[in-house]
């Protein structure tokens, strides 16, 4: 599974201080710590910014960059298109944009940078009618989705639909609902390169202990076929549960990865 | 009052039909409508919040005891109407327009009932127009608006001009919250209060009709 360390988030309050103040060490620490973990591409939100979040963005990159080297892949992650075309021209490996929906504008504005940097993306099964509750639902979003990037001639496996994890503090339903949408669209879509993403620390919102059940979740998922989540891949547990979930579900041919993986963590490194 | 206690401990341990059944016993008694609600119902949100915001209860169990409470409200709601009691003041309350996440306005919504307040919830994905709307049509005191996402925070600012343009704004007050919202762009975009968490609502919201 692909994982998009997602703790350079500007919804966090640390990283929301972070770049008012432009504090170098916090971006750094955390990018370092993730790329040891593990994560495969960083997910770089600046979104809280507003007028500087194409600025700080650049900074982040910047220092991304200068941390780890540019072969870390980024996330570019906002719900504006001129902050993910800035983001997308500072990329010097291949991006992945989070995200695309059914919204006509956004379409309109992303589909064409989807194509010129041949990036690969998340996409929300939403258009304008409020979230979709149901799993029918989000597979009438997802087929409406993959139409218009048929369409528009954009190759369906860069395409990483998520169907929009929620809390089952309030909405218990919703965990099995997710876990079957992953299913119904690797199967509909599977051969046609289509995958799936989650963000998956929302499913314990409001709950203790909220890393028990990510991890927990994360299993159900990868054995429904999930192929790429935001996670936080410093959180030790998890990493061990997808590794080891992955060599239980034929996702890891002869365990090498879990056995590489152990051999670095029994060194102490992480 | 040993019933107003038992209530009040309902509500908190999310004891819906025990909620339900003590009030109905109140009421049997003789109890006044008002009293019940001030004496027990409200104590006890009071209550589940603070346990809340010191990460003693957890979302599932806050929803349940207010259900609890609405479900307590129901039998009482009716008399109050009847006998004119004022509630505390009305909250119009919405998550701005894009935006999907109601959990935390849900939450609010019903700390701000058991606090005592008329709540009118326009749901998620509320646009603009349908706040101005709910101002002209219900005459809330108080109009409480969410973001869970920068993208959507930034609708917050279109409501309140929206209220401007149609002559409104002296007529409500306004207060927001959400991740992603602070204090400092409260005081940016001219809302009267801006509320951390559902519990500090409540307080707020009481400050804005004073």
């Amino acid at each position: 599974m692909l994982v998009i360390g997602e703790l350079i988030n500007s919804t966090r309050g640390e990283i929301q201080k972070a770049l008012k103040e432009k504090d170098e060490s916090t971006i750094r620490r955390l990018v370092r710590a993730q790329v040891d973990a593990g994560a495969d591409l960083l997910d770089i939100n600046t979104a809280t910014s507003r007028d500087q979040e194409l600025s700080d963005m650049e900074w982040v990159i910047g220092l991304i960059y200068d941390e780890v080297g540019e072969k870390v892949r980024l996330c570019i992650d906002s719900p504006n298109p001129k902050a993910i075309e800035h983001g997308l021209s500072l990329c010097k490996s291949p991006p992945l944009i989070n995200s695309i929906t059914n919204d006509k504008k956004l379409q309109q504005k992303l589909i064409p940078l989807i194509d010129e940097y041949s990036a690969e993306f998340i996409g929300l099964p939403m258009g304008g009618g409020g979230m979709p509750m149901t799993v029918d639902a989000r597979m009438e979003e997802a087929e409406m989705l993959i139409s218009t990037l048929q369409a528009a001639e954009i190759p369906l496996n860069h395409l990483y639909i998520d169907p929009m994890v929620m809390t089952i503090g309030s909405n218990p339903e919703q965990a099995e609902a997710v876990r079957t949408t992953i299913k119904e669209v690797k199967g509909h879509w599977g051969k046609d390169g289509v995958k799936t993403s989650v963000g998956l620390s929302n499913i314990s919102f409001g709950l203790p202990y909220r890393s028990i059940v990510n991890q927990s979740y994360l299993v159900l998922l990868l054995d429904a076929g999930l192929d790429a989540a935001l996670i936080d891949p410093t959180d030790r547990g998890m990493m061990d549960i997808l590794y080891g979930a992955e060599a239980l579900l034929e996702r890891d041919p002869h365990c090498l990865n879990y056995i590489k993986y152990m051999r670095k963590r029994k060194k102490g490194g992480k | 009052m040993a019933l107003y206690d038992d209530l009040k401990t309902a509500v908190i341990d999310m004891e819906v039909e025990k909620a339900v059944e003590l009030t109905q016993k109140g009421l049997d008694e003789g109890k006044d409508a008002e009293d019940i609600m001030n004496s027990a119902l409200v104590p006890a949100m009071d209550v589940v919040g603070e346990q809340y915001d010191k990460g003693e209860k957890y979302v599932p169990e806050m929803l349940l005891s207010a259900h609890a409470m609405k479900a307590a409200m129901g039998l009482l709601r009716p008399l109050l109407v009847e006998s004119g009691v004022k509630m505390k003041g009305k909250v119009a309350i919405g998550t701005v327009e894009g935006d999907l996440h109601d959990i935390g306005q849900n939450l609010v919504g019903m700390m701000l009932e058991g606090a005592g307040f008329e709540v009118i919830n326009l749901g998620a994905e509320t646009p603009a127009e349908a706040f101005v709307e709910s101002v002209k049509e219900k005459k809330p005191d108080i109009i409480g608006m969410s973001a869970l996402l920068t993208t959507t925070m930034l609708h917050m600012p279109e409501v309140i001009d929206a209220l401007k343009e149609n002559g409104l704004r002296e007529q409500v007050k306004v207060m927001i919250g959400g991740a992603p919202v602070t204090q400092e762009y409260a005081d940016e975009i001219g809302a009267d209060g801006y509320a951390p968490d559902a519990a500090s609502a409540t307080k707020l919201a009481d400050r804005l009709v004073q």
